[in-house]
């Protein structure tokens, strides 16, 4: 019974255009989503593949010099693309994309390509995400509200009723061909995603295609249910277009401008002054008039036994630079702690209302599948920085003890030993990493699978109660 | 007819509490919208009086050392106010944007940058000055802004409204009974599609009147809001009335509808945003991160007399004040020309802007919800052109700085109070945002409704010659046989 009316409901789309629209629209869609975001992607891993590269040899190709000089020259990092970035970009646009790493300080990404985009930001890019998430969703919204809406009205489900049709077969059939259309639609978009695609990464995309096969159950379980419930064509179109408009566009922006509202993050004036106040109190280098530094000082000249620093077998400059970064570190640990534990708790918040909307949870899941949520970035600022680190304490150490004395700036460094440095090597996290963060989102598209799955049994059961009326 | 048409779309609302819903839905969240524009107004009125504020503090703080003779603060002995280096830091001038009158319906605009910037000779406009940090899971849900309610979402409330029109009335046979009532069904639908618009447009314009109360907007800029968004509604109605006259049930004309906003609101736009960003294909910013950096390294290599020619190149005013120790001269001038390295990046980035600012012209030609959101950007005097118009304000306010002191260095001269005061007075303290006016796009509007019209009426006359092949004969049957079969 399910097979015959299944069928039908596919006949009656195509019959009368509005598969065709649908098809038709999809397919441009599909393609064209697929091919900018691929042709983005491949730019995009192409221009920082030579963004890095133009740094290396900028590295490279200076003369040589003074290991600090060379600390504040500093290195460029370029951020990758995540693993599938080019079927959910996700935050990547909003998050800067070249990072500073010197001397002194920790600085934060910046160049977003978001300002690419320039007076045109308002709008989505159209890239597989958007469709699968907003266009899809939509588009089953505009074929299905009147799927059961309009056999009533036209009397045509008295005549099934008659025939024998059970409601609940007539209301999974209308599911699953819902379902069908979104899934014939996503489709479309990762296949011809994965036939413009130089490599595949096959487990994410088929957790990619998972979460969405289980988003668009839910979607079109939503219309059907939504069609049978309520009388009238008009208002089950005018409700549906409601819950569209709020889950895909309202919602979102909402929930996020009350994150910012009920846990504010702060100024960056005073967040940037809060932090220069804590490294003041601390060692630094360029000043001698620092107390912690006269006690690093006298620490220093009693480990080697010496009375002045002009006996000193080292340099004590490059040893009291690497003592105040060892404690900027610490107050930047602090201060960006505070600030990505901020950050984590405003998404926390923001997660919750993953069960009031499924787009949003189906969003986070799908960034974090992709490799370009939250999580990851704030994964590639903790290995940026820790990259920092080490390139810091590499060109103090040399400057200490490659061979200069206390209060030789002239002294120069090899070339062979500034060649030695390695570039920045990003490693993506693992997707079962990337996943362990959205229990919330997981655990609120289950529910919404599993409720509406419910809710069609439960509406089915009411439409054989009350018969067509 | 449109009076009886518009009850007629009043009472189906007045008996639908969820179609009301949806004008409720788009009444709040565009209110909400209004009540957030507000507060970005606050909070960026705020950042520029905090600016001025510290600067008033180190201005004063200044003074007071100044008049008890002091070189500089306690606590800092290194400070020596009478040294240029020590009065550019110590003249810490703001330059501040002012929003315009409308700033706040457009708060999610694209912009880069700050709206208060301390001004010294080491200001760099292209860093990330901005008075916000921000979350980029919150960031990249984007702003709900007036301009984006009333440019998605009202379109969707037509929509709505109208999702049977026509349809419904020819699968029902509604449509035929009233062909054969008053010959005209035509005139009938344009009637519902008129009312169906005078409800949006009222919706949109109690929007554009909450945007007014709240706002300080003249009566200039609150009319040209107005008639945008009349315009726009236009625009949809336009549309709704073609579909409304070709579709044979309420599913095709949902599903027309809904693939005109995909594809006006949705797809146009984001073909757009693919090439803006195919424009700055290469972007991960090596001029302003790799190349500026080892540019500016690159002067310390410069022989001194090129480093001089450079600077009086760019400065005129300097020309002829070299002092006799070149050498010395030179290396402050290195210390000053990265301001040209930026300058020229700049006008680089100026001129791609500039094709992005053509490609978003063209794109509005190509979708009216472009053209519309482009042209409420530019009424509230935000978005990228605004932004890079103050970025060259502080640029030049720099430039000034610079030029001032190296002329101070180069004079050898002790710096006294008059000389702080006369530093003071070469910012200027806030630059307007730049309004653009919108009689380009509120043209392309109406074209565009026009184009709609005309398409209505193509469709129409279509209709009106295949009903008469096909209704006539059905009129040689009994009543009840013709709406049945209408209705089948």
């Amino acid at each position: 019974m399910i097979g015959a009316l299944f069928c039908n409901e596919w006949l009656a789309l195509l019959r009368d255009g509005r598969g065709a629209v649908v098809l038709v629209i999809g397919t441009l869609i599909a393609v064209a989503s697929s091919w900018t975001a691929a042709s983005t992607d491949q730019r995009e891993r192409a221009s920082q593949a030579a963004a890095t590269e133009q740094a290396r040899q900028a590295w490279l190709q200076r003369p040589a010099d003074n290991p600090h000089s060379r600390a504040h020259y500093g290195d460029y990092i370029f951020r990758p693309n995540g693993p599938l970035a080019q079927l959910d970009s996700g935050l990547q646009a909003v998050t800067g994309r070249a990072l500073f790493t010197e001397a002194h300080r920790q600085n934060d990404s910046v160049h977003r390509p978001q300002n690419a985009a320039a007076a045109l930001l308002r709008f989505d890019r159209l890239e597989p995400s958007t469709v699968l998430q907003l266009l899809i969703p939509l588009v089953l919204v505009l074929v299905g509200f009147g799927s059961v809406a309009w056999e009533r009205e036209s009397g045509r489900l008295r005549l099934l009723w008659v025939q024998g049709v059970r409601p609940l077969s007539l209301l999974a059939a209308k599911s699953l061909a819902l379902w069908s259309l979104g899934m014939v639609l996503c489709l479309l978009v990762v296949g011809s995603q994965l036939a413009f695609a130089d490599h595949v990464d096959w487990i994410r995309t088929t957790a990619y295609l998972v979460l969405h096969s289980t988003s668009l159950w839910v979607i079109a379980v939503l219309v059907v249910c939504v069609s049978s419930r309520l009388r009238g064509l008009g208002t089950s179109a005018a409700v549906l277009l409601c819950l569209w408009v709020c889950g895909a566009i309202v919602f979102p922006r909402l929930v996020s401008m009350t994150a910012n509202a009920v846990d504010p993050l702060p100024d960056r004036d005073a967040f940037l002054a809060a932090m220069r106040e804590d490294r003041e109190k601390g060692l630094d280098g360029h000043n001698p008039s620092d107390t912690r530094r006269v006690e690093k000082e006298e620490q220093v000249l009693a480990e080697y036994g010496v009375d002045s620093k002009e006996n000193l077998p080292i340099n004590l400059d490059g040893l009291m630079m690497q003592a105040d970064e060892e404690y900027g570190n610490k107050v930047w640990d602090r201060h960006f702690g505070n600030l990505e534990d901020h950050y984590l708790r405003q998404s926390g918040f923001v997660g919750m209302f993953s069960f009031l909307n499924p787009l949003q949870a189906t969003d986070r899941l799908s960034m974090s599948i992709a490799g370009t949520d939250l999580h990851s970035h704030l994964g590639f600022l903790r290995q940026a920085e820790s990259y920092r680190r080490g390139f810091v304490k590499t060109l103090n150490d040399e400057h200490a003890h490659g061979g200069s004395k206390t209060g030789d700036w002239s002294w120069k460094a090899d070339p062979e030993f500034y060649a030695s440095f390695e570039s920045f090597d990003y490693h993506t996290p693992s997707l079962k990493d990337s996943l362990s963060h959205r229990g919330w989102d997981i655990a609120a598209l289950v529910t919404w699978m599993v409720g509406l799955t419910a809710l069609l049994f439960g509406t089915a059961r009411q439409l054989g109660q009350r018969g067509v009326l | 007819m449109i009076a009886a048409a518009l009850g007629l779309e009043l009472r189906i609302l007045a008996r639908s509490p969820w179609r009301v819903l949806v004008l409720l839905l788009v009444l709040g969240t565009g209110f909400f919208a209004t009540f957030q524009g507000q507060l970005d107004v606050r909070r960026w009125e705020d950042s520029v009086e905090a600016g001025f504020a510290a600067q008033n503090e180190t201005v004063a703080e200044t003074r007071e050392l100044f008049a008890a003779g002091e070189k500089g603060p306690e606590e800092r002995p290194w400070v020596d106010l009478s040294d240029p280096v020590w009065q550019d830091w110590y003249a810490a001038t703001r330059l501040c944007r002012t929003p315009a009158p409308l700033a706040g319906i457009a708060f999610a605009a694209a912009e880069v940058g700050t709206v208060a910037i301390r001004i010294n000779r080491w200001t760099d406009p292209t860093l990330p000055q901005g008075a916000r940090i921000e979350n980029p899971e919150l960031a990249a849900a984007g702003g709900l802004d007036l301009v984006t309610v009333l440019a998605l979402l009202l379109p969707l409330m037509i929509l709505a409204l109208g999702v049977e029109l026509g349809g419904y009335e020819r699968a029902t046979g509604i449509l035929p009974m009233i062909r054969v009532q008053s010959g005209r069904d035509r005139t009938w639908l344009t009637a519902r599609c008129i009312a169906v618009g005078v409800i949006g447009a009222a919706v949109g314009l109690s929007l554009v009147a909450g945007a007014c109360a709240l706002g300080s907007m003249n009566a200039g800029s609150g009319l040209a809001f107005a008639t945008l968004v009349v315009a726009y509604v236009a625009v949809w109605t336009a549309l709704l009335g073609a579909v409304a006259l070709r579709v044979q049930n309420p599913s095709q004309g949902a599903v027309a509808m809904g693939a005109a906003w995909i594809l006006l609101c949705v797809l146009v736009p984001a073909i757009g945003v693919e090439r803006s960003a195919a424009l700055a294909a290469d972007d991960f910013a090596i001029d302003l991160t790799v190349e500026a950096r080892d540019a500016g390294q690159a002067y310390a290599d410069w022989e001194d007399e090129a480093v001089l020619a450079r600077m009086q190149e760019r400065f005129s005013d300097l020309q002829g004040q070299v002092p006799e120790d070149r050498s010395e001269a030179a290396d402050v001038a290195r210390s000053a020309l990265w301001i040209v390295g930026l300058e020229e990046l700049l006008a680089n980035r100026r001129e791609r802007s500039g094709r992005q600012s053509r490609l978003v012209g063209m794109m509005s030609l190509a979708s009216p919800a472009v053209a519309f959101t482009h042209a409420l950007e530019g009424l509230a005097g935000r978005g990228p052109e605004a932004a890079r118009s103050f970025q060259q304000s502080v640029v030049e306010a720099t430039s000034a700085r610079i030029s001032r002191y190296v002329q101070s260095t180069w004079s050898s001269q002790t710096l006294d109070s008059q000389d702080f005061e006369e530093l003071l007075t070469i910012t200027p303290a806030t630059v307007g945002s730049l309004v653009r006016p919108a009689w380009k796009e509120g043209g392309l509007l109406g074209a565009w409704a026009l184009l709609f019209v005309a398409l209505a009426g193509i469709l129409s006359r279509r209709r009106r010659a295949r009903n008469l092949v096909t209704t006539v004969p059905r009129l040689q049957r009994p009543p009840s046989t013709q709406i049945a079969g209408s209705a089948r």
